[in-house]
């Protein structure tokens, strides 16, 4: 079984959001303080943990700062096989295929200390859950973005550490000495034991122990003489794991403190050491492991290398005899500002989160309910932005799409999952020159050049524009990914053909088919980008860049194109002319503008682009 | 008998009940009252463990018995037993849990109740030809095959002539609260089968994935309805265990029929236990007798107690005399058998035939002020009433105090109050307390009393901001608010035995046990079908009552009966060798 949906209302960031998630791995990606840990800490409320320690409860801040949003609530729906979801028919609805348990929070009353939680199982006609215990075996473990990992690796790690040596004596395949007879706790701690009181015997500690004894002796002899010794706690489980610290180096070399090694394999062995909690998840039915950032220090070789470990660990889990008391599932749900880690796994796995303005309600504040806690929020404390989650699992996309978004999209290209603002670009060569004519337009400090640089800018190398808007801007229960898309292309008009200015009415065709109008707009050149430069009042860069690159065949092409009167008609010309060279437009975009040292006249549909793309806040 | 007979017999009955604990499902235990059922039952459910993922499902009639299983599986430190996946609770809950409640719909305040008597005060009694007539006093019945309701009245009303229309206002008033979300266990049964018709294999699918066996304890109370839901889970693949005995079906009058249970329990593949570790070889002759049809054995005794030859004490029944011969059976069983009074029960079919000093409350008065005033006495001065009444007390004071400060109350169930004017029920526990503790002296003239009662709702508001609804307390006359709430005058001591109806002790035991007999019609045919061995319909019903009577006791079994009827009983005891002593 897994848990299918999250259903968060009135919770932090969330004012309503509805999120569907995969099976085994779900990758929610999205701008900082989008609301990605918030969809985190609903399933940390709605499962226990699976060692029992809560270390996440509700509170009064916990509620989203809106007119209607009097409290929190959480639900989770947990769908599978009949055998799999079977034990939970009291949280199911009519159709019985899911089952749904939800938390509704209410935050305390003027004069009150706590707020209440009620829980309810099914789909709320009876607001309650007469089977509570059935939800323990529905868990989580979090493993928090790392900070520091060799100090959560320090002492606090002991009773990770001794609950794996525990597992280890329980496996019905225990661990065997060298002579093939398995291990029992009595051979360890015998083993152990003997060792310790071998060390306590050195007369180093022997001195010490009778220095000590010494006034002690002399302190009590006139009542009940005591006598003092130093020796070693008793062996245990549990005092063993105490004194020992993992340790880490590189594969034969002799392992050194946390401290000494680097912080990212100081990470993965953090990590490593949580995912041995995991072993506990026999113990449960599903187990929703939570990963929060796990990029963090870690180069993106390690991060794909981490992502298919947890793809590995959920799909064993699913595979497993069947035959335990519980079905020890586990499910992976991972939150991310990296691009690489987001380019490294199926688009549908991939979940967006991001902020938006609060959509302006219909009810007036002061028609909020009485009960609504007047006290604890003013009403100009309104929250002025909430999150919006959108499953790209959800949108509907066709295997056709799916297949090519799964291509095109990239550890560079996924960026513009994080951005609602988007520029959409056919190649290198507007990927170097829109950056510079931002700057150009825009002045350092403004408004705009600050919009811009939020903005993510995608060369989509090519002309196959349709896969990204439709990503961008197909609407999922009224939210879209992309919020202002600016898509800017070629008419190609020197091209018999005539294909760009089908390319630019079928794009524009989508958007509306979409709903998209006003998130996203088409511009673009007469001919291509290099001939708009020229026409631009660029002639001296553009004749040295291409000089640059071609320097004989460019001249024999001048030739031909100064001798045309028509303005039009010699543009038109000077794009066959590119075309036909072959023209190597990264470089040229380059040298175009090392010639144009830093200033240059924008063409107008750039302008027009950037103008558009910063104009209005999106979201 | 002597020893090592016993012990072999004894030794024979434990591996009889072994095999049963650990037999594969299904089939169905035919057990002897003293058969230990619940000892077989939790036995199974300690040792026979179910696959993993799996539960077992243990259904029972009453709370009491539920608990009663958890109990036992608490004190074997085996509390993972009575937790998810598996499910100990009562039949009723159930069917809600897994046949009714996955199908309810949003936006309808979903009540279940123990009975109509639990509705809103205002909304369980229906008017037919100018006479009130309360929906508890109604037994419905639903027929799964046509989908249609009919209702038959219970209780003294049955004796009663009925207006034209009766039964028609009787099935609209029950549809309208059904309509507005009030489901007593009919209405679940109803639901469940509708819901059994439309999503039934995938539903008993889920059920039979969740539960490795379903047993349903206490089966011969099952009515038609609820044998036909069993049969269907049974039949599309839930593995079923039914614990009965036909000869304890005192339910009929509620729509039980042995007939269908004896044709589940051939599909089932019966088992039958004749051990009963409870009475005396005496009783058990005597209760052989009380079984209808073709004569059957008596059941082997086997308790501690088995040996004793105690004989059955016949008593002359009359009214008058009913306080005389308690106290003569109380002696009996203090100084021949030292057993205490607090191990003795007296019981009959009806309240009625109880001896009246020691029968305590009964049901509340009518007037609402009188019922206050019964409430208070019998929550304050009789702490041995059955739970059922002090329950039914409770409620009274609850309800009392909810329509002295809400106008609907009484439109309401008592947890819909609360809920609607978001009251803490912890909190109205509490104040309830407050209450009763300040409520007036019951031997005070019945106005002076009202006055003061008046007094004490008021000054216990169950909110700081709460105001009256405007409604008084009144009771006129000139007798004490004693005797105008009906509350006996005399308090029984502590120590008292317990009296109770046959009904309401089912499934329990007690060292001493008298039983009174009416000198009514009833009676008086009871008695001819139980020398005969012959009867059908409401008098087999009253023989089998008697037959639980009986075998409710441990050591010592005494009846009342009408005087012209001693004799013959005694004389048919005694064909039966049962040793029986006239008094």
């Amino acid at each position: 079984m897994y848990l299918s949906r999250l259903e968060v209302t009135g919770f932090r960031s969330m004012s309503s959001v509805s999120v569907d998630l995969l099976r085994d791995v779900t990758v929610v990606v999205g701008e900082n303080n989008g609301g990605k840990s918030n969809l985190l800490d609903a399933v940390r409320l709605l499962t226990e943990p699976l060692d029992g320690r809560r270390g996440r409860y509700l509170d009064a801040d916990d509620v989203f700062r809106g007119p209607d949003c009097s409290g929190v609530q959480i639900s989770g729906a947990f769908t599978g096989p009949v055998s799999e979801i079977a034990s939970y028919v009291h949280g199911m609805g009519p159709d019985l295929t899911e089952a749904v348990f939800g938390l509704r929070y209410t935050p305390p009353a003027v004069g009150q200390l706590r707020g209440q939680v009620q829980w309810v199982a099914g789909n709320g006609a009876d607001p309650s859950d007469p089977v509570p215990g059935a939800r323990e075996r529905l868990r989580h473990v979090y493993l928090p973005a790392l900070r520091d990992a060799a100090r959560e690796l320090g002492g606090a790690s002991a009773a990770g550490i001794q609950a794996v040596m525990e597992n280890l004596l329980s496996e019905p395949n225990p661990v065997r000495d060298s002579s093939g007879q398995p291990i029992t706790r009595e051979d360890l701690l015998e083993h152990a034991g003997g060792h310790l009181t071998d060390v306590g015997r050195h007369p180093l500690i022997a001195a010490a122990a009778e220095r000590i004894a010494e006034p002690l002796g002399r302190l009590t002899r006139g009542a009940y003489e005591q006598e003092a010794d130093l020796g070693f706690e008793a062996a245990t489980l549990q005092s063993l794991a105490r004194g020992l610290r993992l340790r880490m180096a590189d594969a034969g070399l002799e392992p050194r403190e946390i401290a000494e090694s680097g912080m990212g394999y100081a990470n993965l062995l953090y990590i490593a050491y949580v995912l041995t909690q995991l072993d506990a998840a026999t113990q449960a039915d599903l187990t929703v492991l939570l990963v929060e950032e796990p990029e963090a220090h870690l180069h993106p070789p390690l991060q794909a290398l981490l992502m298919d470990y947890l793809r590995e660990v959920a799909a064993a889990s699913r595979t497993s005899p069947g035959d335990g008391e519980w079905l020890g599932h586990i499910q992976v749900l991972v939150t991310t500002h990296a691009p690489s880690l987001a380019g490294a796994i199926d688009v549908a796995d991939l979940v967006v989160v991001q902020r938006r303005s609060v959509r302006p309600t219909a009810a007036p504040p002061q028609a909020a309910p009485a009960q609504a806690d007047p006290v604890r929020i003013p009403s100009d404390g309104w929250a002025r932005y909430e999150s919006a989650v959108i499953g790209v699992g959800r949108l509907g996309l066709s295997v056709e799409f799916h297949a090519k978004l799964n291509r095109y999209l990239d550890a560079t290209r996924s960026a513009m999952l994080f951005s609602p603002r988007v520029i959409l670009v056919e190649g290198i060569g507007e990927a170097l020159i829109v950056p510079a004519a931002a700057r150009l337009l825009f002045p350092a400090g403004s408004l705009q050049r600050a919009r811009f640089l939020g903005a993510v800018l995608v060369p989509i190398d090519g002309v196959d524009f349709e896969p990204y808007v439709r990503v961008l801007l197909t609407g999922c229960d009224g939210v879209r990914i992309g919020h202002r898309v600016a898509i800017v292309t070629d008419a190609d008009r020197h091209n018999p053909q005539r294909n760009g200015e089908n390319r630019i009415n079928g794009l524009r065709a989508l958007i509306e088919k979409l709903g998209a109008a006003g998130h996203a707009e088409v511009f673009h050149s007469a001919s291509t980008l290099e001939p708009e430069l020229y026409a631009a009042g660029n002639a001296e860069a553009v004749r040295a860049a291409w000089r640059r690159q071609k320097p004989q065949r460019s001249q024999q092409a001048w030739r031909v194109i100064d001798a045309i009167t028509d303005p039009q008609e010699q543009i038109m010309e000077l794009a066959r002319q590119m075309q036909s060279d072959g023209l190597r437009k990264g470089d040229f975009a380059q040298d175009f503008l090392e010639a144009a040292t830093g200033t240059f006249q924008v063409p107008d549909y750039l302008v027009a682009a950037l103008t558009w793309l910063t104009s209005e806040p999106a979201g | 008998m002597t020893a090592p007979g016993i012990d072999a017999l004894r030794h024979a009955a434990r591996d009889d009940q072994a095999q049963l604990a650990t037999a594969d499902p299904p089939f169905a235990v035919i057990a002897c009252p003293g058969a230990g059922k619940t000892r077989l039952i939790v036995d199974r459910h300690l040792h026979r463990s179910v696959p993993g993922r799996q539960g077992r499902a243990i259904a029972s009639f009453t709370r009491v018995a539920a608990a009663e299983i958890h109990r036992r599986c608490a004190s074997a430190v085996r509390l993972e037993l009575v937790e998810h996946p598996h499910f100990i609770g009562t039949l009723d809950t159930f069917i809600w849990l897994h046949l009714v409640r996955p199908f309810l719909t949003d936006g309808t305040r979903w009540q279940r109740l123990e009975s109509w008597r639990d509705a809103p005060a205002s909304r369980r009694e229906f008017v037919c030809g100018q006479k009130r007539y309360q929906l508890s006093d109604v037994n419905f019945a639903y027929d799964p095959v046509t989908g249609t309701w009919s209702g038959r009245p219970t209780g003294a009303a049955a004796w009663q002539p009925r207006p034209p229309g009766w039964e028609h206002a009787a099935l609209a008033t029950r549809r309208n609260l059904a309509a507005d979300g009030y489901l007593t266990g009919d209405e679940l049964r109803e639901r469940a089968c509708r819901n059994l018709a439309t999503q039934g294999p995938r539903l008993v699918a889920l059920l039979a994935a969740k539960y490795a066996e379903l047993i349903v304890d206490e089966a011969q109370d099952c009515s038609t309805v609820d044998l036909q839901i069993l049969d269907r889970l049974h039949r599309r693949g839930l593995p079923l265990i039914l614990v009965a005995d036909p000869d304890q079906a005192i339910y009929g009058f509620r729509g039980g029929s042995t007939t269908d249970l004896a044709t589940l329990v051939t599909t089932l593949g019966p088992r039958t236990i004749t051990s009963n570790w409870r009475s005396t070889t005496n009783i058990c002759r005597a209760a052989a007798t009380l079984r209808l049809g073709p004569p059957r054995p008596a059941d082997t005794a086997l308790g501690d107690h088995h040996a004793e030859n105690t004989p059955i004490l016949l008593y002359a029944e009359q009214r008058s005399r009913r306080d005389t011969t308690a106290i003569d059976f109380l002696t009996y069983a203090n100084q021949k058998l030292d057993i205490p009074t607090s191990d003795c029960m007296i019981i009959a079919h009806a309240r009625g035939g109880l001896p009246k000093g020691y029968a305590g409350p009964a049901a509340p008065p009518e007037s609402k002020t009188a019922a206050l005033a019964w409430a208070v006495g019998t929550l304050t001065e009789f702490p041995h009433v059955s739970a059922k009444i002090r329950d039914s007390a409770r409620d009274t004071l609850l309800r009392s105090i909810l329509r002295w400060w809400y106008p609907d109350a009484d439109r309401q169930t008592p947890a819909e109050t609360l809920t609607i004017h978001g009251l803490d029920p912890s909190s109205v526990d509490r104040l309830l307390h407050r209450a009763l503790a300040a409520m007036p002296d019951l031997d005070q003239p019945a106005a002076a009393w009202a006055a003061a009662a008046s007094q004490v709702l008021t000054s216990h508001p169950p909110t700081p901001a709460a105001t009256r609804a405007g409604t008084r307390l009144t009771l006129t006359g000139t007798k004490n608010a004693r005797s105008a709430a009906g509350l006996p005058t005399s308090v029984p001591q502590a120590g008292t035995p317990r009296l109770s109806t046959i009904h309401q002790v089912k499934g329990e035991a007690a060292d001493a046990v008298l039983v009174y007999v009416p000198d009514t019609v009833l009676g008086t045919t009871t008695l001819d079908a139980w020398r005969s061995g012959r009867a059908t319909g409401t008098t087999a019903e009253a023989v089998r009552v008697l037959y639980v009577a009986a075998t409710r006791a441990r050591r010592l079994l005494g009846f009342s009966l009408p005087a012209d009827q001693r004799q013959p009983i005694a004389d048919h005891l005694h064909r039966h060798g049962v040793a029986v002593e006239l008094r």
